[in-house]
């Protein structure tokens, strides 16, 4: 018997009524310390993350985000008991807090942004000797095309959100992962904006996801992932 | 705001290709992002190789990932 936690939020905040749990376990709240957690109770083991586990565990944080400010659980987090669930808020309300003003009035949109085009050439064309500098010259260019990717996303949507964090790519990939904060009014102009953005971009393209609980704002440490 | 309207919103700005990079993304955020408790928890997805993972949730999006992203999947394993 455990307890399934999907968010902390403010203590004004209600248990919406439009989803349930896990195996239709219903949604209650745990109070403590000025904060409520969002919970269910399990029998089972935990969730096995799959497609649709994850959107179940979505669905409910997205509930809850439609009237509230939150911060998401990571998924498969779960206690022992409620006393549990209230020891832990309890003992991080102020970090709980902080993070929830923080994300206040915001939500998380995902950019992932990728260079297309020729990028990979067969080197089998050059003649063996060269092969490996033309290998090195051929990694350098995606890298660089890569990072002007980045700056090109992080300029022109930067400026509409509150907070963001871009990951550059591991060194064989040619895609960057972004997560912006961006308030409530603005998730439509920067949604367009994106959209915009992957059209003028010639040489990559730029998806953008979205609205998000804000999961890649919610930690203390750097508040980001 | 609604959690249905929310839904719609996220469809309906997403083009095809879009909508199977929300699948990434909600890997991503789900098992990589949120609020992390130390201690009492069992994270059912500490143990699972994250690259894995997306190849298995996402194998109806390969395709359409390979041609429009030359993205992440392909490069996860290259």
């Amino acid at each position: 018997m455990g307890v399934y936690l999907y968010a902390i939020c403010g203590d004004d905040a209600a248990v919406p009524d439009d989803v349930s749990g896990f195996d239709g376990a219903p949604l209650r709240m745990v109070r403590a310390g000025g904060l409520a957690a969002l919970v269910s109770d399990r029998s089972s083991a935990p969730p096995e993350p799959r497609e649709d586990t994850l959107w179940e565990h979505e669905r409910v944080v997205e509930a809850l985000m439609a009237g509230h400010d939150l911060l998401p659980a990571r998924f498969g987090t779960e206690l022992d008991s409620d006393a549990a669930v209230a020891e832990l808020v309890l003992s991080r309300a102020e970090e709980f807090r902080s993070a929830l003003a923080y994300v206040a009035g915001a939500a998380e949109l995902g950019v992932r942004a990728a260079c297309v085009g020729d990028l990979a050439p067969s080197i089998r064309r050059l003649p063996e000797a060269h092969a490996g500098h033309g290998y090195l010259a051929q990694r350098i260019g995606v890298h660089q095309r890569v990072r002007a990717l980045a700056d090109r996303v992080e300029q022109a949507l930067g400026p509409l959100a509150r907070a963001h964090t871009i990951r550059m790519p591991a060194p064989t990939s040619a895609t960057i992962s972004a997560a912006f904060l961006v308030a409530h009014e603005r998730i439509d102009e920067f949604a367009h904006r994106a959209a915009a953005l992957d059209a003028e971009i010639v040489d990559g393209r730029v998806f953008c996801t979205g609205p998000w609980p804000p999961y890649s704002f919610s930690n203390a440490a750097g508040r980001g992932r | 705001m609604t959690a249905a309207a929310l839904e719609a919103r996220r469809v309906q700005r997403s083009p095809r290709a879009a909508r199977d990079v929300t699948l990434l993304d909600l890997l991503d955020r789900l098992l990589q992002g949120g609020i992390v408790i130390q201690g009492e928890i069992t994270l059912a997805a500490a143990d699972i190789d994250l690259v894995d993972l997306s190849l298995l949730l996402v194998v109806g999006a390969v395709d359409s990932l390979r041609r429009d992203l030359r993205g992440p999947l392909r490069d996860a394993k290259s």
